[in-house]
């Protein structure tokens, strides 16, 4: 196990890692894949309290953190003194990554894993990253490209945009956020979004194939897609029927949020 | 070429590459995708060349193995690389401020994209909105004419099928019922739970099919084993009818 306090711009580079936990306040975060050998580089560090970088070498884990800092914490943070750090940190891309940031903005792009991303009020971006992945935010947004495989959002307030994902599993469940997700379907894709009063807007190609459910307690639904069929019963609205011969499932519940069906190319 | 690469420096890079370990020329050319992502795609039509005129130079050796010419270093090699570690650092430096561009320029990029597919998404439901009203009409009408064309469509199927009314009527009879059940799940219960639980049905089967899919594709499928697998499947939709009704 070794260590390092890092109190100034500095450039480590490690042997093998296969995860990657790493939590700041402020500042800028960019967690990249790469094949070439593990590296955190430090540009800009402004804390009264130094930044902990650990790598124990036995169970190929890498982790960069404050002392003080711990999960359950993140929240407090946003009160107290404001600690800026800009890092960037490329790890190969099967590491599983565990990423946490306050106000940081943060980049993740490449990762095939497992990734898990906790903001309170920065934006994070994930480009390219499939696999198994978990975002969750207060109110700050969450914006993906090129997503494949498991995506899990979770926000307040903060909106999610999906664009030019392929997902297998999406479940998005949001407060106010807004959701906007621009999809391409596999027969076995499964698509959740549930909202209170945030809208959701999707796109789908002409030629999809699923079994589409749209309900809303108020919220306004509709629908370029006319094989869709609507009905109001007392209470609730619905949306629902089957796109081309269907398999891939898409859901979206909302309360008061506005549900649009936007039907896109041909795929 | 990336500006990284001037001054003969990625016959430094290559060298350090092949110290690491001796490598397929290919190999090489990924490696340098990789430590750049992506930025830096350097073409066989660089890399080959450059791989040969350090072999000239005595700097790299090659032998053929399964067809495929692996290179590694010679001591000549080691010897150039070692005189040039400050260089090496350099580059490497270099290197990790273009990884900062990267990440920069990808922050960007796709900012923009997600951008742009939301201002798209958000004017083209706002055009459905204002054009509902019509559709609505519209749709009605249509409505309308499916009925009629579809009530003469089964008039006409009634009167070709009178004799088979019994069949027909009983295929009927369970049609209506799993319309019932499904009018009587939406309005009955509380919505979320019901949902939720759909939701996770869902994931179930599409896990299923995911993995039977999966498991298939890696067995020799015969026809024999999909008539074996048909009587299984037949027999799990039994399982499930008695477990859903029970």
């Amino acid at each position: 196990m070794q260590q390092w306090t890092i109190e100034g711009p500095e450039q480590l580079t490690f042997g093998q890692v296969e995860a990657l936990d790493v939590r700041i306040v402020a500042g800028r975060l960019a967690v990249l894949a790469s094949d070439g050998p593990p590296t955190v580089e430090v540009s800009e560090i402004e804390s009264a309290s130094p930044l902990l970088v650990t790598y124990d070498e036995d169970a190929k884990e890498l982790s960069i953190t404050y002392k003080d800092l711990t999960w359950d914490g993140l929240l407090g943070w946003l009160r107290r003194d404001r600690r800026r750090t800009v890092l960037t940190i490329t790890v190969p891309k099967h590491c599983t990554v565990n990423a946490g940031v306050v106000s940081a903005p943060a980049v993740v792009a490449g990762f095939e894993r497992m990734t898990q991303v906790r903001s309170v009020s920065a934006e994070i971006v994930l480009d390219g990253v499939s696999g198994d992945v978990n975002a969750t935010t207060v109110s700050g947004p969450v914006e993906s490209r090129a997503m494949d495989g498991d995506l899990a959002f979770k926000s307040v307030s903060g909106d999610l945009t999906v664009a030019d994902g392929t997902p297998r599993r999406l479940k998005a469940n949001t407060v106010s956020g807004r959701i906007t997700a621009d999809l391409a379907l596999r027969p076995t894709g499964h698509v959740t979004l549930n909202s209170v009063s945030g809208d959701i807007l999707v796109r789908l190609p002409e030629n999809v194939e699923a079994d589409v459910n749209v309900r809303s307690t108020s919220g306004r639904l509709v629908s370029t897609f006319h094989e869709l069929f609507n009905s109001n019963g007392p209470g609730t609205k619905s949306m629902s029927g089957r796109l081309g011969g269907g398999m891939a499932s898409l859901s979206a519940i909302t309360v008061s949020g506005e549900v649009a069906l936007l039907k896109g190319e041909k795929e | 070429m990336s500006p990284v690469f001037g001054h003969g420096r990625l016959r430094l890079y290559l060298l350090k590459l092949l110290e690491e370990s001796p490598r397929h020329g290919y190999e090489v050319i990924r490696l340098l995708q990789d430590r750049f992502l992506g930025v830096y795609s350097p073409s066989p039509g660089t890399i080959y060349p450059r791989l040969a005129r350090l072999e000239e130079e005595g700097l790299v050796t090659h032998e053929v193995v399964e067809g495929k010419k692996v290179f590694s270093i010679t001591d000549k090699g080691r010897e150039e690389l070692n005189a040039r570690l400050d260089e090496l650092d350099d580059l490497e430096q270099e290197i990790s401020a273009s990884v900062r561009d990267i990440a920069r320029e990808v922050k960007e990029d796709v900012r923009d994209t997600v951008k742009s597919l939301r201002d798209e998404l958000t004017r083209m439901a706002k055009d459905v909105r204002t054009g509902a009203r019509d559709d609505t009409q519209r749709l009605k009408e249509q409505q309308k004419a499916d009925f009629r064309r579809l009530k003469e469509q089964q008039k006409r199927q009634w009167m070709e099928h009178a004799t088979h009314w019994q069949d027909e009527g009983e295929r009927l009879s369970g049609e209506w019922r799993r319309i019932w059940s499904e009018v009587w799940a939406t309005l009955g219960g509380s919505p979320t739970s019901r949902a939720d639980l759909d939701a996770e049905l869902g994931e179930l089967l599409a896990d299923f099919i995911a993995e039977a899919r999966q498991e298939a594709s890696e067995a020799r499928l015969t026809p024999e084993k999909l008539a074996e697998l048909r009587t299984a499947l037949d027999e799990t939709r039994r399982r499930v009818r008695d477990i859903l009704e029970g």
